[in-house]
């Protein structure tokens, strides 16, 4: 599972726009692409879930 | 080298026809699979891929009547003498054909538009270039697949191997469609020869890496 960042603005922080199901990083790129298509991002980024550094938890 | 009268033309015309009809029907054969992908993911990215190439061939079917002129056969909605590959001309039988022309045929298609990149005549190095924008997430998503599936279990595997061998003739016949006149005339940076070889140090790497059979 990788979880997808974008920007629409470079003045604008990186925020959360959803995750989607790959094991193969160029098959991330291309559904996080098609699939958070609504807006012209200036900025987009995957990072594997499992990757995340869990440094709160409830 | 002299140029015929009008050769350059009627195979500038050959060119076009043939680029807008494996285009769209690349975009047809992917729109079929836009609700039965393997995952909901694949399934949007096939959407996707399908509106790019249909979004292509609609820029050059418009550039085809210019050359040609109006008639039936250069209307998208008219023409009945498609000049597609042959493996595009049948519904894909298993989402391994799906693969095997995303990789093989789209990126034969995207070889010959980037020998057109250049061309001397504008109106298709305008297009080819726009289109050629689109292309690298199309070899993204072939990539992936082809090494998912390569990596997959033996009878996915196989699937694979058999349609990637289905579909080499037409990727490499489809080159036959740059004309020594197209190239004499700089409309095409390379001919039939040059652009396989082209085509072949795009797609056997991956090929190679997977342990598949080069083409």
């Amino acid at each position: 599972m990788w979880e997808v960042f974008a920007r629409r603005k470079f003045e604008e922080p990186l925020h959360h726009v959803g995750t989607v199901a790959a094991d193969d990083e160029r098959l991330a790129q291309v559904y996080a692409r098609t699939i958070f298509n609504e807006f012209s991002w200036v900025e987009m980024v995957i990072f594997r879930r499992d990757s995340a550094v869990r440094i709160m938890e409830s | 080298m002299a140029l015929e009268a009008d050769a350059a033309p009627a195979a500038l015309i050959r060119l076009v026809a043939a680029l807008a009809d494996n285009k769209y029907f690349l975009g047809r054969r992917y729109a079929g699979w836009c609700t039965s992908a393997p995952t909901l993911e694949s399934a949007v990215a096939s959407a996707a891929m399908a509106q790019d190439e249909i979004g292509h061939a609609r820029s050059l079917y418009p550039l085809l009547r210019d050359l040609a002129g109006d008639s039936p056969q250069t209307e998208p909605e008219t023409r009945t003498e498609f000049d597609a590959m042959p493996a595009l001309q049948e519904p894909f039988s298993g989402w391994e054909d799906f693969v095997a022309a995303n990789f093989l045929l789209d990126t034969a298609v995207t070889v010959m538009l980037e020998a057109a990149r250049t061309s001397s005549h504008q109106a298709l190095a305008q297009r080819a270039r726009r289109m050629l924008e689109e292309e690298p997430l199309h070899w993204l998503h072939a990539e992936g697949w082809v090494q998912r599936m390569a990596d997959g279990p033996p009878g996915m595997r196989r699937a694979l191997a058999g349609a990637l061998r289905r579909a080499t003739p037409s990727a490499l016949g489809w080159f036959d469609h740059a004309a020594p006149d197209l190239v004499a005339s700089s409309m095409l940076d390379a001919g039939a020869q040059d652009l396989r070889m082209r085509f072949r140090g795009r797609v056997n790497p991956p090929l190679a890496d997977s342990g598949l059979e080069p083409v």
